[in-house]
């Protein structure tokens, strides 16, 4: 009774060893299966944007749009694909989603003076056909320009290089000879005076993103005083015109011009930056 | 005969019925009166083709906003003029203790209909918002034929300069009322006459008629009653020089009898046709008035006919394509606001004729036929200059879109005159000029141009798109990942965080190293407590050298930990010599030694093993004694 009663040693687990070996095959599947489908997502991507750019060279622009949407409706951000898709749209004639194409490239890229120069084209075509001038518009605000003189990247590697920099001097400092800790100690202080105003620029950065603009993508586009097609039309826009996007309704997003007057307009319509 | 009381109320009733109907009158009279109104007619029965014609819209109004007129639609006739404000005028009456203001605006409008016009036309609605509302007018048919030979008659008193010499409008001569007031054309007291500078012209040439007031005496007050009718003619007001426009009168001896006279209006009329053309006689009324106002010896006015004989344009040396309008003297220019475009943009031609003659009716030449270019309805625009001779600028503008790319050559365009002054037609041209297409086929520019551009021609390269990046892949963007991964949190949290680890290692290494000092000492007490066991055993048992071997280690090993410094290897007196240095008081110090000497003496002398037990154990207090000294006490050098 007493040997029934006391604690027995608890068998070894049936085919623990076999278990363990399948766990590391499906890890090792997993692990796989998973590099298999980011070479075939790279693959892809590499085929969609080969594709777009021979159609593009063959002048089947419609072709080179869809190829190169494809590419971005994967995910893909790149100065180079809204570069190209800008082209594309250009030519097919699109302006609307043309100048979208172009301010994202150079957004993505302040310093790129291709994108720059087909945006201005692109904008000076628009404006033959239709322009809007918006009466009393306000600058953007300083930040805003600030920010958007840099592009994400310089801002990025920016804030990296100063910020990483100054806890290295620190650390140096707390192990360095008493001779050399004032001049480390001054160093730290420039590369965190320097960190700080990066570390700002990634945060107007950040701020500006979560504060979407967004540019009219139709030829005209009637903006109604409410989030309906049976609302009365409050003033007709053009294509290219940028935009400032408050609000979302379902299908509809409230938009607002440069001299603080707005509304309605389908979502669709507008390209958002 | 009194009446009865039913009869009484009945004129009670009659009678506040009456009143209560001349209140509501009084009352409705303002609303009535404010009731809008838009009209619109034509100034004759029948329009021929080619001949101009007035088109007016009316609209009365009270005092409220007038907006938004729309001119109706004038499909299938020739707009000679428009008016771009409407002619207005007001009037307050005052009844029933309120003041109504009338307002009426005017929109007169000079149309023709195009030669060959038949059948009927009609000419539909023109709308207006009044207050609010929005009101039409009433569509007006147009009778095609001969012309009814006679305008309806204007309201007497329009464009009456003696409203403002001797009165208002509202000014009526008793006469009005007597049809058997007189007649006079008489050159005896009062007479109009009528003064053109040629009974011979051109059909299309200008005659310039001028309508004369004689007055022997003095009047008070002029009306006129007719105009006179310049059907068959363009007619165009000249405006009167006198600034102030009121009449001026210049005395003038005719037949013996001095007369004020005065220019009542000029015109210059452009016969559109050929043949005998009338001036109808006009008809007005001068009076003088008394004291009271009253017009006393009224006297009507009436002109004699005048016949002006309009001529045909000679056929030697017509022009194939002449146009009837084209009688003056001209000068032609087009001009492009830009000869270098892209496929897709736009070009303004503007054609500007610019002469004397009848500018209004001018034909400007067709635009040819440009191969490659789209031309959309030109719009025109007319300039009369004011003066004796009638001259202006016809302007217009063609909106031409090139369709593909490549240069056109715009050849001169010709307008055909007839100058009735030298009696000879004349061709001027515009100068030739040349527009140059970039791009390709389609809506947009596109790089590269078009055909290559033949030697010694300008090769012009409009503006266009950089090409796209053909690149073995698109390039990334480390930045964004950055930004919107995890390489910001963790760029930002890892650096302070290594510092505080280090920091907090750091420290934990300090207080560990103070913990291991006190832990050796713990463990060296430890062992010391063990080893006075193990010599109370060893005394317990009688074994003397074992007890006195352990006192000595005791002593050393506390010795030891305690200076740091091993110990073992030092002579007695070395060792006393040491412990006086660090702090050891010399009684203690010197204990130690002793005890040390008497463990040294009692294990190696002779009979050592069986020391006195009594001795034993005060060696063993001793010892215990010795080493809280030595726990106790500083010791220098102790780090």
């Amino acid at each position: 009774m007493k040997a029934m009663s006391g604690r027995r040693p608890s068998p070894p687990a049936p085919g623990r060893a076999p278990t363990r070996a399948r766990a590391l095959v499906i890890g090792l599947a997993l692990a796989a299966s998973l590099l298999a489908g980011g070479i075939a997502r790279a693959d892809r991507r590499e085929e969609a944007w080969h594709r777009g750019n021979e159609a593009y060279l063959r002048g089947d622009y419609p072709g080179a749009v869809a190829a190169f949407e494809e590419l971005r409706s994967q995910g893909v951000v790149s100065s180079d694909l809204f570069f190209n898709l800008g082209d594309a749209y250009f030519k097919k004639g699109a302006l609307g989603p043309a100048i979208w194409a172009f301010e994202k490239a150079a957004a993505l890229d302040p310093g790129d003076d291709d994108a720059r120069y087909n945006l201005d084209q692109a904008r000076k075509l628009a404006a033959r056909q239709a322009h809007d001038r918006i009466e009393g518009e306000d600058r953007d605000p300083l930040w805003i320009r600030a920010v958007s003189a840099l592009g994400t990247g310089s801002e990025s590697w920016a804030f990296v290089a100063v910020y990483l920099g100054f806890f290295a001097l620190l650390l140096l400092r707390r192990g360095a000879r008493d001779d050399l800790r004032p001049a480390l100690g001054a160093g730290a202080a420039v590369l965190g005076a320097a960190a700080l105003l990066a570390g700002a620029l990634l945060f107007g950065r950040i701020r500006l993103e979560r504060l979407p603009f967004g540019v009219v993508l139709p030829d005209a586009l009637a903006v109604k005083e409410g989030a309906d097609p049976n609302y009365r039309t409050a003033f007709e826009v053009h294509a290219g015109l940028r935009v400032r996007l408050i609000e979302h309704d379902q299908d509809w997003v409230r938009v607002r011009l440069g001299n603080g007057l707005d509304g309605w307009v389908r979502a669709d319509a507008i390209g958002t930056l | 005969m009194r009446p009865s009381a039913r009869n009484r109320r009945g004129r009670r009733s009659a009678a506040g019925w009456t009143c209560a109907a001349v209140a509501v009158a009084l009352l409705a009279w303002p609303v009535l009166a404010r009731a809008a109104s838009l009209t619109a007619g034509l100034d004759r029965e029948a329009v021929a083709p080619g001949e101009p014609f007035i088109f007016e819209v009316s609209l009365s109004a009270a005092d409220e906003s007038v907006e938004g007129f729309r001119a109706p639609d004038f499909h299938g006739l020739r707009v000679l003029s428009a008016p771009q404000f409407p002619s207005r005028s007001t009037s307050v009456q005052i009844g029933g203790g309120q003041q109504v203001v009338q307002n009426s605006y005017t929109w007169t409008f000079q149309l023709a209909l195009p030669s060959g016009a038949k059948g009927s036309l009609t000419i539909g609605a023109a709308h207006v918002r009044v207050g609010g509302r929005e009101l039409a007018s009433n569509p007006v048919p147009i009778r095609i034929g001969a012309s009814s030979g006679g305008q309806r008659p204007r309201p007497a008193g329009s464009g009456n300069p003696f409203q403002q010499l001797f009165g208002g409008p509202q000014m009526r001569s008793p006469i009005d009322d007597d049809p058997a007031a007189a007649v006079s054309s008489t050159p005896a007291a009062a007479f109009i006459r009528v003064v053109p500078d040629k009974t011979r012209v051109f059909v299309g040439q200008q005659v310039t008629v001028a309508w004369y007031l004689y007055l022997s005496q003095e009047q008070n007050k002029y009306e006129t009653l007719s105009e006179p009718h310049t059907d068959g003619f363009w007619s165009e007001e000249i405006p009167s020089t006198n600034p102030s426009g009121r009449l001026s009168f210049t005395p003038e001896n005719q037949g013996g009898r001095t007369y004020n006279v005065a220019l009542l209006f000029k015109k210059a009329l452009f016969p559109l046709q050929a043949g005998k053309l009338t001036i109808t006689p006009m008809e007005a009324q001068v009076a003088q008035v008394d004291f009271f106002g009253t017009p006393v010896r009224a006297r009507r006015l009436k002109t004699e006919p005048v016949v002006i004989d309009a001529e045909p344009l000679p056929r030697e040396g017509a022009p194939a394509h002449f146009e009837t309008g084209n009688v003056g003297h001209y000068e032609i220019s087009a001009t492009v606001d830009r000869s270098a475009v892209t496929v897709g943009d736009a070009v303004t031609l503007k054609v500007v004729v610019k002469g004397t003659g009848n500018v209004r009716n001018v034909q400007a030449p067709a635009l040819p036929a440009l191969d490659g270019w789209k031309s959309y309805e030109p719009k025109s625009d007319v300039a009369v200059d004011g003066g004796e001779v009638i001259s202006g600028t016809k302007t217009v503008e063609w909106l031409l879109r090139p369709e593909r790319a490549g240069k056109t050559a715009v050849p001169p365009l010709v307008l055909e005159t007839f100058d009735p002054v030298t009696k000879r037609y004349r061709s001027v041209r515009s100068q030739p000029f040349e527009l140059v297409v970039s791009g390709e086929g389609g809506a947009l520019p596109v790089a590269g141009g078009a055909a290559p551009a033949p030697a010694g021609v300008e090769n012009v390269i409009s503006g266009t798109i950089r090409p796209i990046r053909v690149r073995s892949h698109p390039s990334g963007e480390a930045g964004l990942a950055f930004l919107h991964g995890a390489g910001l949190p963790v760029t930002v949290v890892t650096p302070p965080l290594a510092l505080a680890l280090l920091a907090l290692f750091g420290r934990a290494r300090e207080r560990l190293g103070r913990d291991s000092r006190r832990t050796r000492r713990r463990r060296a007490r430890t062992m010391a407590r063990r080893r006075l066991r193990a010599a109370e055993g060893h005394r317990a048992a009688g074994r003397a050298t074992a007890f006195y071997l352990e006192i000595d280690r005791v002593l050393r090993e506390a010795l030891t930990e305690r200076l740091r410094t091993e110990v073992g290897g030092l002579r007695l007196d070395e060792l006393g010599a040491l412990l006086t240095a660090r702090g050891l008081p010399s009684e203690d110090a010197a204990g130690v030694v002793r005890a040390l000497e008497t463990g040294d003496e009692a294990r190696f002398a002779p009979g050592g093993e069986k020391a006195d037990p009594a001795a034993l154990a005060a060696a063993l207090t001793r010892a215990d004694q010795l080493l809280e000294a030595i726990e106790r006490a500083p010791l220098g050098g102790e780090s």
